[in-house]
């Protein structure tokens, strides 16, 4: 069965991805996440003064705001500012620095669908690029049912969304979990990306589905979250292998 | 258990004298437990017998490295993994923008306040730092320094906890001189990453300032807080230094190098 | 989020590389900064750099009622909130006066100076009209916020293409892309700010101020003129005083600035035109 979305073959194959850090000057950490025509740009700043309003003694507040393309914040905003915040509250080591702010700002550049999962992985980025103490890192995906078919569709476009019976966002994080990190002495996490199994932090589903439906698009994001984590590895390896070039020769 | 460690160091061994590859680690990475000789933890009878019989194997963690509760060691930040065998220390290099203040590491702070004891100090970290008026040489209650409110001084972190503002001081407090903290005097002031003013400080990897000073004299205080001052002759100079110390923190030795060739040449 | 203001140190610095001729990134007194414009995969969607500076703008349409005593014209809408993501100073619900003062400036440069012909946004006269928004994003603030803004909204307003539409007693249909070619906005002229900052009372005036430029300048004016060398704003709020000759000599200035970057706007609206065209035949 063939996609809307004309460049790909399959229904689990994800758009490309791009990804660019540190691009914003002003900021303490930047990052601009694609999936094919859905672009996202996010900025970090902190560990910085907050207002004594929202002061913590033990832990740093976290701000999240999420800006839409067209028009003014509105309640679709609210729910992804809400999401996020409340999907890394458990990620960020805040007690590290209490009394502290840290602002997330969340612009969609372009929409094409799956703007949430595409703010999640570029807020992730954005805060390993701010260099902000995190326990573990999250990959966010989408997928969809369509209405006619019943496939399972990962990634779909805006296009494809407008044939959706339910649209699923699954984030997970790159944590092994302990029962398999005590295994075989060669359990390297950082040299293998299969093995790295990882908790669900963060779910939204939407529309008609059965359970069975539901699992099927656990497996398939789940599948396609190894592939972002994978991504976002290279993206960082990349950077810090620009920056210590004159170490290197 | 020996045997397998002794393994893990050979492993650890060839990694060093070959190509210096860089090990870039993830949040939530672990510490590969046979290269940091840690217990494995797959064996309670192995462990038992190591702290039995042998000293503990100490790990000294720097930043970015926080055990956890299952005795893994995972990474907080994203950076390159570095080891130094004395003292079996494990740190995670990583680069940022925002300053977080450490204690001992030379900073260069604005003046933006002052009380009766302290000058208020904004080193780039969240809260502003405090600096002692006492703290410089040679002061006492009747000759106190006299600073205005946007000057630039070179000063130590002499304390720092997460839960405190930093307090600074601008001389040696087993000495009582100065070292050369103080104020900055005329010169100009940018920011860097935090990454690049260590590399600056690093005499192996200063490649940039080591080319620049084949050209003309200058004069530089380096702040861990990623504040870069510098000093030179003339406006033209100092402009030059400024703006080739910001292009070079992406470049090889030997772009770096042509880079400042290029600007020399264009002056 | 409060800032420290620079130190003594740079401020001294940079007057005195002033007086010496000198700005602090190397540039000419008169020069701008690169200017780099991309385009989105949608119509009417730019990203402008100008040096560290970034601006992006999203143009959209939709078709309303008209107010009933301009039955006849159309709507354009400047949105202009700034987040903290351009800079920790702004605040969301909490208008600086700077924030304040780049709305009002793009608003006149661009509506008040009639660059889009609202009556040619009419579809049924007093029924239905197009209302035409663009959204200005602040990305990253280093300075020049109202020129970069100004050739992002302009730019982004000469990229745009309406879905075309088709009246058939007085019901209104819009066609898709693949249905109709998009239709451009009409568009008068082009119109195009020029920020000037002033320094050592008002002996130096350089053009396209940097976030450092600004803290330290002791006035400033920001002249829109287009092609045609015909002045459509001029604003000068504040700051020290300026003789007659310095402001016909920015005016000088202005124009030649104001050729430079309309035809590097139409350079990149060209090759983005070709790209299309190529990506279309496929």
């Amino acid at each position: 069965m063939a996609r809307l979305d004309k460049s790909r073959t399959s229904s689990h194959q994800l758009r490309p991805f791009f990804t660019s850090q540190n691009l914003l000057n002003r900021a303490d950490g930047s990052a601009q996440f694609d999936f094919g025509g859905t672009s996202v740009l996010c900025s970090v700043v902190g560990p910085a003064e907050v207002k004594i309003r929202d002061e913590k003694l033990d832990k740093a507040t976290l701000e999240v705001l999420a800006r839409p393309l067209v028009g003014v914040p509105g309640v679709k905003d609210k729910t992804i500012e809400q999401n996020i915040r409340e999907t890394l509250e458990p990620l960020v080591l805040s007690g590290l620095h209490p009394r502290t702010l840290l602002q997330i700002v969340v612009q969609t550049m372009q929409d094409d669908g799956c703007v949430q999962s595409t703010a999640f992985n570029a807020t992730m980025l954005a805060l390993i690029d701010a260099g902000v103490p995190l326990n573990s890192i999250l990959g966010s995906v989408t997928c969809m049912i369509d209405r006619k078919t019943n496939q399972v569709l990962l990634d779909p476009t805006r296009e494809e969304l407008a044939q959706a019976k339910s649209t699923h966002v699954f984030v997970f994080d790159n944590k092994a979990p302990p029962a398999q990190s005590k295994g075989d002495e060669d359990d390297v996490v950082m040299e293998d990306g299969d093995r790295v199994e990882g908790h669900v932090l963060f779910c939204e589903s939407t529309g008609v589905f059965t359970e069975a439906e539901y699992f099927e698009c656990y497996q398939v994001c789940y599948k396609g979250v190894q592939t972002v984590h994978g991504f976002l590895r290279t993206a960082v390896q990349k950077k810090f292998e620009k920056e210590h070039q004159q170490l290197q020769d | 258990m020996a045997p397998k460690n002794k393994k893990g160091q050979a492993d650890a061994a060839d990694e060093s004298t070959s190509a210096p590859t860089l090990r870039v680690i993830l949040p939530g990475d672990q510490l590969p437990p046979h290269e940091a000789n840690l217990p494995t933890g797959q064996d309670e009878d192995a462990v038992s017998m190591m702290i039995d019989q042998r000293a503990p194997p100490t790990i000294k963690l720097g930043p970015g490295l926080t055990p956890m509760d299952d005795d893994t060691i995972i990474s907080v930040k994203a950076g390159v993994l570095n080891h130094t065998d004395i003292g079996n220390r494990w740190w995670v290099e990583s680069n940022q923008r925002r300053y977080v203040a450490a204690p001992g590491e030379s900073v260069i702070g604005i003046v933006t306040g002052k009380t009766g004891e302290h000058y208020k100090m904004d080193i780039g970290t969240a809260q502003p730092a405090l600096l002692p008026v006492l703290a410089f040489e040679n002061a006492t209650k009747k000759n106190r320094p006299n600073f205005n409110i946007g000057d630039l001084l070179y000063c130590r972190v002499a304390m720092a906890n997460k839960d405190m503002e930093a307090e600074l001081d601008c001389v040696n407090p087993t000495t009582g001189k100065s070292d050369g903290f103080g104020e900055l005097k005329g010169g100009f002031a940018f920011k860097v990453s935090l990454g690049l003013a260590r590399r600056l400080l690093d005499p192996r990897q200063a490649v940039v300032l080591r080319e620049l000073g084949k050209h003309f004299p200058f004069e530089t205080a380096v702040g861990m807080n990623g504040k870069v001052w510098i000093n030179s002759a003339s406006t033209a100079h100092t402009i030059l230094i400024a703006n080739a110390i910001k292009n070079s923190e992406f470049l090889s030795t030997a772009q770096c190098q042509s880079m400042v060739k290029k600007m020399v040449e264009r002056i | 989020m409060k800032e420290t203001e620079p130190s003594n140190n740079e401020r001294e610095f940079l007057l005195q590389a002033l007086k010496d001729g000198h700005r602090i990134d190397g540039r000419k007194f008169y020069d701008f900064r690169t200017l780099r414009l991309s385009f989105g995969s949608e119509f009417g969607a730019v990203e402008v750099q100008l040096g560290n500076t970034r601006v992006l703008a999203k143009v959209s349409c939709e078709v309303v009622r008209p107010y009933t005593d301009k039955p006849t014209e159309g709507f354009v809408h400047f949105n202009t909130e700034m987040s903290p993501m351009a800079s920790s100073t702004f605040e969301i619900g909490k208008q600086t006066n700077e924030e304040i003062l780049v709305s009002r400036l793009i608003e006149k440069a661009l509506r008040r100076s009639r660059a889009i012909d609202t009556e040619g946004l009419c579809i049924v006269a007093g029924e239905k009209v197009w209302s035409v928004r663009v959204d200005i994003h602040f990305l990253d603030h280093d300075g020049n916020l109202v020129d970069a803004a100004c050739i992002a909204a302009i730019t982004a307003l000469m990229h745009f293409r309406r879905p075309e539409i088709v009246v058939d007693n007085g019901e209104v249909t819009l066609l898709s892309i693949e249905e109709a070619n998009p239709v451009p906005l009409s568009i008068y002229h082009i119109p195009i700010c020029v920020s000037f900052a002033f320094f050592n009372k008002g002996q130096h005036v350089i053009v396209d101020p940097t976030y450092l430029e600004e803290q330290v300048k002791e006035g400033d004016m920001t002249m829109t003129l287009n092609i045609h060398k015909e002045v459509c704003a001029l604003s000068k709020a504040g700051g020290i005083s300026l003789e007659m000759d310095q402001i016909l000599q920015c005016t000088r200035i202005a124009v030649v600035k104001v050729t430079e970057l309309t035809e590097q706007i139409q350079a990149a609206l060209d090759a983005d035109a070709k790209k299309r065209n190529i990506s279309r035949r496929k």
